[in-house]
C-alpha cells in the first residue's frame, strides 16, 4: 500500500529544478544504504589501583560495532520512522548518512553523492534538526541566525526572502523573531531549529528526536508542520523518536533497528496487524440494558473479554468479521450510547519487539 | 570549494562574530582596562630597572616604554579565543553542525575571527586613552615605519589567529586541555616578547624564542613601530613574519585534514 504513495511532487514554485528531470511516477530513490557498517574503536580500560594508567599508556583497542549490515531505501518523498530503543544506532546511521562519520563498511548514496566523500555538496541538499540541540546561534536573535543560514546555503535574497516568510508564518515565529535564542522556551527554540534547517528548501529533512521535551501543544505543532512540509514540499523525511505517537500521526513506513541490525522494515500497518490482529469495540451500553452472556454473542471471530456494568469489550479479528456486520448485531440486540474501535498501539507492539530481540513474521 | 563562492557565507560567519562581540562589550571593556594595569606595572618595572640610565644596549627608555605600550594594547587585540569556542562545541556536541556546513570549518573559524576583530576596533576609542594614562604612547618612529607596522599588524594578526587555532584543533583528539591552554597562553604571550622585548632576553632563551612563531605577534611589529626592528631591517621582519603565516597555512592544513578524519572515523 505503500509504494505507490510515496512520491510526491514539490508545489509550485519550490524549487523545480531537484525534480523536473525525474520521471514522475516511478518511485525514485534517495536514500540508498546497503549494508553498512560502522566500528568504534575505544581504548580498552583496565581496572585496578592504576588501571587508569595502563589505559593511558597501552594502545589495546575494543572494538564496539555500533551499526551492524543495515541496508534500506528511500523514496523521494517518503517520510520514515527510524526506530530502536536508545544505543540501537540510529543516531550513527544518521551521522554516516549526513556526512560526517565515515562507515567502516557498507556504500551510501544520499541522492547521487556518497555523504562523506561530497560532505560540502551533500550538506546542501539536507537539513538537519536535533531535539537536543540547537544549530541557532545562541546569543544571537532569530533572525540573525535565519539570516546567516541563508547566505550559508546561498540563497538569493528573493528566495531567501520568500522562504523566510513562509516559515515565520507557518511556524509562528514573529512574536520571538528579534529574541536572543538563549532567551527562547523549548518550543520556541524547536520551531527556530526546524525554520533553519527548511530554510533552504533541503530535499532531504534528518529530524533527530524533534518532540524530545515538548508540552502537548508544541508537540502537535511540530507533528503538523513536518506533516505539512512533507506533503506539500515533497521534502524526504527521516524522523527518529522514542515518541511513537509521532510515528503513528506522521509515518507510513518504519524502519526498526535494534543492536545495529534492522529488526523491520515496511508499513506501520502491517507490524500491527502482525503484533496485533485483532481489534477492539469498546460498548457502553444504554442504562436500563443486562449485560448479555458471552456465549450470546455467537459471532464467529468475536468473542466478548471484559464485561462489566453497562459495559462490554469484544475483541474481534477484521480478517474474519466485519465491524459492519459486528456492530448492527450487537445493537439489534441492545440499547447501545456509545461503540468505539480501538486500534491496537504501536507502544505495545514495540516493547514486544525490543523484548523478544526480533519481529515475528 | 573555491574561495569565491564562499566568500558570501564568510562574510556573514564574520557578520555575526562582530555582533557577538558587540553583545560582550562591558566583557571587552573590563579586558582592555585589565591590560592597561598591566602596561602600568611593566611600566613602574621598566622604569626601575632603567634606574639612572636614559639608554640600556641602544634602547633608550622612552622607547622601551612606548614598545611595552604597544605590545601589549596590541595582543589584547591579537588574542582570539577560538581555541575556547572549539573545545565547547566539540564537548557539547555542536561541532556535528558545523561540520555539516557546506563551508569548511577552519574557514568558518578564521572569518568569524576576524568579524570579531573588527567589532573589537571602536574599543580602541577606549583602549588607547587608557594605554596613554597607563603607559607612554608616542608616534610610530617615521612615516615609512608607521606603514611598515600597519603591514606588519595584519601578518600578525594571521599568525596570531592560526596559532589560536591550532590549539583549539587539539580538542578534536582530547578535551582535558584547559590546563594545556593556559600553559600555552602564558609560555605564548612571554615569547611574543609583550613583557621582555627579545633585545633584553638572556643569549639561550632568545635563540629559543627566535626559532618559534610568537615572535611574529607583538616583538616584530612593534620592534618596527619604535624604530628598532627586529633581525637586520623592515623588508626581513616582514618577511619573517609573513614565513610563519604560510607556515601556519600548511600545518593547519595537514592537522586539520588529520583532525577532521579522527573526528568522523572516530565520531564527535
Amino acid at each position: 500500500m505503500c509504494a505507490g504513495m510515496h512520491v510526491r511532487r514539490r508545489g509550485p514554485g519550490t524549487c523545480p529544478d531537484h525534480v523536473s528531470s525525474l520521471p514522475r511516477e516511478t518511485p525514485v530513490p534517495i536514500i540508498e544504504v546497503d549494508q553498512l557498517v560502522k566500528d568504534f574503536q575505544r581504548p580498552k580500560r583496565f581496572d585496578g589501583p592504576l588501571g587508569g594508567l595502563r589505559t593511558l599508556f597501552t594502545h589495546q583497542y575494543e572494538t564496539t560495532r555500533a551499526v551492524d549490515g543495515v541496508s534500506f531505501t528511500i523514496e523521494e518523498g517518503e517520510l520514515i520512522g527510524y526506530l530502536g530503543s536508545n544505543g540501537a544506532g540510529k543516531s550513527t546511521t544518521i551521522k554516516m548518512l549526513s556526512g560526517i562519520l565515515v562507515p567502516s563498511g557498507g556504500t551510501v548514496r544520499v541522492a547521487g553523492l556518497v555523504p562523506w566523500e561530497d560532505r560540502e555538496k551533500n550538506a546542501l541538499q539536507i537539513g538537519v534538526v536535533f531535539g537536543q540541540r540547537t544549530q541557532l546561534w545562541w546569543d544571537l536573535p532569530l533572525s540573525d541566525s535565519l539570516r546567516l543560514i541563508g547566505k550559508l546555503y546561498r540563497l538569493d535574497d528573493a528566495r531567501y526572502r520568500r522562504n523566510r516568510d513562509r516559515l515565520v508564518e507557518l511556524l509562528g515565529l514573529q512574536s520571538f523573531l528579534e529574541t536572543p535564542v538563549r532567551q527562547l522556551s523549548l518550543g520556541q527554540r524547536m520551531r527556530g531549529d526546524l525554520a533553519a534547517a527548511m530554510l533552504y528548501e533541503p530535499r532531504i529533512l534528518y529530524l533527530d528526536e524533534p518532540t524530545v521535551g515538548l508540552d502537548v501543544v508544541a508537540k502537535e505543532r511540530t507533528r503538523q508542520f513536518v506533516e505539512e512540509i512533507n506533503r506539500e514540499t515533497g521534502t524526504t523525511i527521516m524522523l527518529t523518536t522514542h515518541d511513537l505517537a509521532d510515528v503513528e500521526r506522521l509515518c507510513k513506513r518504519i524502519i526498526f533497528i535494534d543492536k545495529g541490525t534492522v529488526l523491520y522494515d515496511g508499513p506501520v500497518e502491517e507490524l500491527k496487524r502482525r503484533y496485533a490482529p485483532y481489534r477492539m469495540l469498546d460498548i457502553t451500553l444504554a442504562p436500563d440494558g443486562e449485560t448479555p452472556a458471552p456465549a450470546w454473542l455467537g459471532i464467529d471471530g468475536a468473542e466478548v473479554v471484559e464485561e462489566g456494568d453497562a459495559r462490554l469489550l469484544v475483541r474481534f479479528d477484521p480478517a474474519r468479521v466485519a465491524v459492519t456486520e459486528l456492530i448492527p448485531a450487537i445493537m439489534a440486540r441492545h440499547p447501545v450510547t456509545d461503540i468505539a474501535i480501538v486500534e491496537p498501539d504501536l507502544e505495545g507492539v514495540v516493547r514486544e519487539i525490543v523484548e523478544a530481540g526480533e519481529v515475528r513474521r | 570549494m573555491t574561495l569565491a563562492r564562499n566568500l558570501d557565507a564568510l562574510v556573514a560567519y564574520g557578520r555575526m562574530a562582530t555582533r557577538r562581540m558587540y553583545i560582550y562589550r562591558f566583557n571587552v571593556i573590563m579586558m582592555i582596562v585589565l591590560t592597561g594595569i598591566t602596561i602600568y606595572l611593566l611600566t613602574l618595572l621598566w622604569k626601575a630597572a632603567y634606574g639612572d640610565r636614559t639608554e640600556v644596549d641602544g634602547i633608550p627608555l622612552q622607547s622601551m616604554l612606548v614598545y611595552l605600550t604597544i605590545a601589549n594594547l596590541q595582543l589584547r587585540f591579537l588574542s582570539p579565543e577560538m581555541d575556547q569556542d572549539i573545545q565547547e562545541r566539540i564537548r557539547e556536541g555542536q561541532i556535528g553542525f558545523d561540520l555539516n556546513r557546506p563551508v569548511g570549518y577552519p574557514g568558518q573559524l578564521v572569518a568569524g575571527a576576524a568579524g570579531q576583530m573588527i567589532g573589537l576596533l571602536p574599543m580602541l576609542v577606549v583602549a588607547v586613552p587608557i594605554a596613554f594614562v597607563a603607559g607612554e604612547l608616542r608616534p610610530p618612529a617615521s612615516v615609512e615605519e608607521g606603514f611598515a607596522y600597519l603591514a606588519s599588524l595584519v601578518l600578525a594578526w594571521l599568525v596570531a589567529v592560526q596559532m589560536n587555532l591550532l590549539i583549539g584543533l587539539v580538542s578534536f583528539w582530547t578535551l582535558e586541555m584547559t590546563g594545556f591552554r593556559m600553559m600555552y597562553r602564558l609560555i605564548g604571550n612571554f615569547a611574543t616578547g609583550a613583557l621582555i622585548p627579545l633585545w633584553f632576553m638572556p643569549d639561550l632563551l632568545r635563540s629559543i624564542v627566535q626559532l618559534l612563531p610568537f615572535q611574529a605577534i607583538a616583538f616584530v611589529p612593534v620592534s618596527i613601530y619604535v624604530g628598532e626592528p627586529a633581525t637586520g631591517g623592515i623588508w626581513s621582519a616582514l618577511a619573517l613574519q609573513a614565513f610563519w603565516a604560510v607556515v601556519m597555512v600548511l600545518v593547519i592544513q595537514l592537522v586539520w585534514r588529520r583532525a577532521f578524519r579522527h573526528t568522523v572515523i572516530q565520531g564527535g
